[in-house]
């Protein structure tokens, strides 16, 4: 009786809107299977996490009150008053970092499977606009429990971006709201991860999910297939759904046992604590910038240090233009060693870092 | 199948086969995990109970109708105790009750119509300036505001 | 015209006269000799107020030359000294009616103190080694004591008192000498002298100013019960009152001593060693079964309190909101200080009280604490569920999928 109630709703809402065109691609779509098509899960996973940022995102909008009055103590009520305060703020404090971990996973395969060879070059350019992106929500929402750790990360982070030459100060003084750490920083972040970067990420992520939908999942070149392609819907769909329920059963053992801390409430006129560090994600160019010296022929080391990420992040940008012989279908390994090796530096100076 | 040549017990409908039991325990564990789910959020999202009259950076200190003019009390304002008054010309004033000298909780006399630290006799006015004996910075005020019956004190500092 | 001379002479007589007495106007050929005096003084109340030189020194300010203006019949005092000083600032200061024109707010008992103090009895017996009021007050350029430059402000009268008390000064006296010493190392001293905390006690606090003299043996609770109000009172309801009185013991100084009090410790009560009742008490008696329940619970509430801090620490740590909890602490620390107040009363009882209280205050918040600790435990079994129902949905769902992708192969192909 239900399944006829179902289909007579789907057939009222079918004409309507036309929607069950859409069944049909999705009926279609299919996954190649080969050597390397465990790593589509990824950009899932990816989708999955994000999903769960919003969410939880969205439930902590409830309780926060941004504002240097009020925003610690808002995070302070959530944490220990409101029932179940903890947990959603912890998944959403775990996911963010899991989620960011996954989209370099994800980048980092992209890569080396070729995928933003022809046609998917501006997939290719969506996704990493998408990380820049995450790293936006990452950067804008670490100050706003405004705690010792958020702020003293924030101004070390902002730091970083005034050594930029030429717009450095600029810059700095775009993204604090002024030359210090302020009520103001944390006004302009707090509208960045609620507004700004939502709306930024709608944008970039439907143009990304619609664009792989248009050219479908792609094979490195060379890829030898071990199957026939398994149909989205179900198969793929519910292997997905168990590497989502994994997750979210890691999220929730994360929450449980490692709780989300919450420092001493941010005091501007206090100096820094020695050992400030910003997100984990950016302890790559934290350290690498740490390690240049201070001159370098002409030019002040941390300027030469913040060109050569812009340069080496333009190459891996424009890699789908770059690489030529990917575009032509041959496997090409000089690209492929070149990214795996920028990425184990960058993991290199993450684990050194972390582990200081 | 049921075979009239088959004991009645075994007549029974058969236990569900192992697709259909798989479906159902599926079903059973999808429905638990959503609920494990839905619960927290639904819990999270009814706002709780005011504990103790708390709101917006300000504590219930207590009632017109409990503190007459002439009468203070001492009070939790965050981790630290404050102290309400009702002046004898029928004002309220709070302050930190942290007695400046060696943080003792200072408390209001009626018979000397000034805040006293017990520790070494310290005395404090009521617009919290150091008065008598070793103390040797005034109280650090708070705002007060009645509503109603109610007497509440802000958590920020006056100045 | 000659008529006239004698109410002339007699007129000139009178102006020379109140212009020699009166204190405003009239020449001062004295400043024109001693003029590296007057330049040195710097600021000096008298001279604000309109005296001269003469106003102390007497001599004859008009006169042009030395010997008239220093001579015996003008009544001229190069340096007073001794009981002098004392009757000559007196003459003025005594003055209730004088002082009132030039300055209402001083008062006028100095001289009547000074004659009780050690300093004004053995100074009027004729010794001129006895502070007078300008060692203290300085003579030429005296400031309001309230001006820290003064020797006698609250900032300079350590100083001051120990320029005459002091090893060298006092050679040969029958007084001791080693005030300074001790009161450099006791709290009083270090809190006035280091932290320049004007609150802390230094010589005349205790000992009085003008009549300064040590208290009497009695006296000493009510000087050092200014402050220390509730130790004293504490002290005079208590047993110990009656005995010291009768045997003249000084209350107060007998266990705690009085130029160089030392920060108080546990160790003070009881016979043992550092132990102030062995002045009286023998070991074994029932100061030390006393004293040794006291220190007993004073360690229990240690204890209890420093346990309620750490389980309060580690809730904290797993992020549990402990705010209230941590507020209702402050009875158990209060309770520690308070007891070492409340043993002025000597009373096992009065102390086992406050130590109850604030034994009981820090067990509720290791409750308090441990409930949070427990919430949080709850969460981990939460957890263990939640977590064993989504690994378990995962397997299904993995299952599921199989078993699709068979039957399809089998079917299809």
């Amino acid at each position: 009786m239900t399944a006829a109630a179902l289909r007579k709703v789907a057939g009222w809402i079918d004409a309507r809107t036309g929607l069950s065109g859409s069944r049909h691609l999705l009926d279609a779509k299919v996954v190649p299977r080969h050597r390397y098509s465990v790593f589509y899960y990824l950009g899932g996973m990816a989708l999955f996490l994000f999903v769960i940022q919003v969410v939880t995102g969205l439930l902590l909008l409830l309780y926060y009150e941004p504002g240097t009055a009020t925003a610690y103590e808002s995070v302070k009520r959530i944490s220990g008053e409101i029932p179940f305060g903890w947990l959603v703020r912890s998944i959403h404090r775990w996911s963010a970092d899991i989620f960011i971990g996954v989209l370099m996973l994800h980048m980092l395969t992209a890569f080396v499977m070729k995928a933003y060879r022809p046609p998917r070059e501006l997939t290719w350019l969506t996704g990493v606009g998408a990380l820049g992106l995450g790293l936006g929500f990452g950067f804008s929402g670490y100050l706003l429990p405004w705690d010792e750790v958020a702020f003293f990360a924030t101004s070390v982070g902002t730091a970083v971006a005034g050594a930029v030459p030429f717009v450095g100060t600029l810059l700095l003084e775009l993204m604090r709201g002024g030359e210090d750490v302020t009520g103001a920083t944390l006004a302009r972040f707090f509208a960045l991860h609620v507004v700004v970067l939502p709306f930024a990420a709608l944008g970039l992520l439907g143009a990304h999910l619609a664009l792989v939908q248009r050219h479908g999942m792609s094979v490195p070149p060379g890829a030898t297939p071990t199957g026939p392609p398994r149909p989205f819907v179900p198969d793929f769909l519910l292997r997905d759904l168990v590497g989502w329920t994994l997750a979210l059963a890691l999220l929730a053992a994360l929450a449980a046992l490692f709780p989300a801390e919450l420092a001493a409430k941010a005091n501007p006129f206090a100096s820094a604590p020695a050992g400030i560090k910003p997100e984990w994600y950016f302890y790559a160019p934290f350290q690498q910038l740490k390690m240049i010296p201070a001159r370098i022929g002409p030019f002040e080391g941390e300027a030469v240090g913040t060109v050569g990420f812009m340069v080496l992040g333009a190459l891996v940008v424009l890699a789908p233009f770059l690489d030529r012989r990917a575009a032509r279908g041959e496997p090409s390994p000089w690209f492929t060693a070149a990214g795996i090796a920028l990425f184990l530096y960058l993991a290199g100076l993450t684990c050194y870092v972390w582990l200081h | 199948m049921s075979d009239p040549d088959r004991p009645a017990l075994q007549r029974m409908p058969p236990w569900p086969e192992r697709r259909a039991l798989l479906d159902w325990l599926l079903g059973l564990s999808g429905a638990g995990a959503l609920l494990a789910v839905v619960y927290p959020v639904v819990a999270f999202v009814f706002p709780p109970r005011q504990a103790k009259g708390k709101s917006k950076g300000a504590v219930l200190a207590g009632r017109v109708s409990e503190l007459p003019p002439g009468s203070g009390i001492v009070f939790p304002l965050g981790t630290q105790p404050a102290i309400l008054v009702h002046t004898p010309d029928d004002k309220w004033r709070a302050f930190s009750a942290r007695c400046t000298h060696l943080s003792c909780t200072v408390r209001y006399r009626e018979d000397i119509g000034m805040l006293f630290c017990p520790c070494h006799d310290g005395r404090f006015d009521l617009t919290g300036k150091n008065a008598g004996g070793p103390p040797p910075r005034p109280l650090p005020e708070h705002t007060v505001v009645v509503k109603g019956d109610e007497v509440y004190v802000a958590e920020v500092e006056v100045g | 015209m000659l008529r006239l001379a004698p109410l002339i002479a007699a007129a000139a007589f009178v102006w020379a006269s109140i212009a020699a007495a009166a204190p405003t106007g009239g020449p001062d050929t004295c400043a024109d000799c001693h003029r590296d005096l007057v330049a040195a003084q710097g600021p000096d109340v008298h001279a604000a107020a309109g005296l001269a030189c003469a106003s102390c020194h007497r001599g004859d300010p008009s006169a042009t030359d030395t010997a008239a203006a220093k001579a015996s019949r003008t009544g001229f005092v190069a340096r007073p000294r001794g009981w002098a000083v004392a009757t000559l600032c007196g003459g003025c200061h005594s003055d209730i009616e004088g002082m009132r024109t030039l300055n209402p707010r001083l008062p006028t008992d100095q001289l009547a103190q000074y004659r009780t103090s050690q300093h004004g009895k053995l100074a009027q017996k004729g010794s001129l080694r006895m502070a007078t009021c300008v060692s203290c007050h300085g003579h030429h350029g005296i400031r309001h004591v309230k001006d820290p430059a003064s020797p006698a402000s609250k900032e300079r009268i350590v100083e001051t008192c120990t320029g005459c008390h002091n090893p060298q000064y006092m050679a040969g006296a029958e007084v001791p000498a080693d005030q300074l010493e001790k009161y450099r190392a006791s709290v009083h001293g270090r809190k006035r002298l280091v932290e320049r905390d004007p609150g802390a006690p230094a010589c005349n606090d205790c000992h009085g100013n003008h009549g300064a003299a040590p208290p009497g043996v009695y006296a000493v609770t009510h000087v050092c019960g200014k402050c220390h109000v509730t130790q004293a009172e504490l002290f005079e309801a208590s047993s110990h009152a009656k005995h010291f009185r009768e045997a003249s013991v000084p209350p107060c100084t007998t266990c705690h001593n009085h130029h160089d009090v030392m920060p108080t410790s546990d160790e003070l009560l009881g016979t043992g060693p550092g132990g102030a009742c062995g002045a009286c008490h023998q070991p074994g008696d029932r100061c030390d079964v006393a004293t040794r329940a006291m220190k007993e619970g004073l360690s229990r509430l240690d204890q209890a309190a420093a346990r309620a801090r750490a389980s309060l620490a580690h809730a904290d740590r797993l992020g549990m909101d402990v705010e209230r909890a941590t507020y209702d602490l402050s009875p158990a620390t209060e309770a520690l200080v308070r007891a070492r107040v409340v043993v002025h009363t000597f009373s096992e009882e009065e102390f086992a009280k406050v130590i109850e209280e604030g034994v009981q205050a820090a067990g509720e918040v290791d409750r308090a604490a441990q409930g949070k600790l427990d919430e949080h435990g709850f969460r981990r079994k939460g957890l263990a569920v939640a977590a064993f129902l989504l690994v378990m949905l995962a397997g299904l769902l993995a299952v599921k999928a199989r078993r699709l992708e068979r039957a399809r192969a089998a079917g299809g192909a």
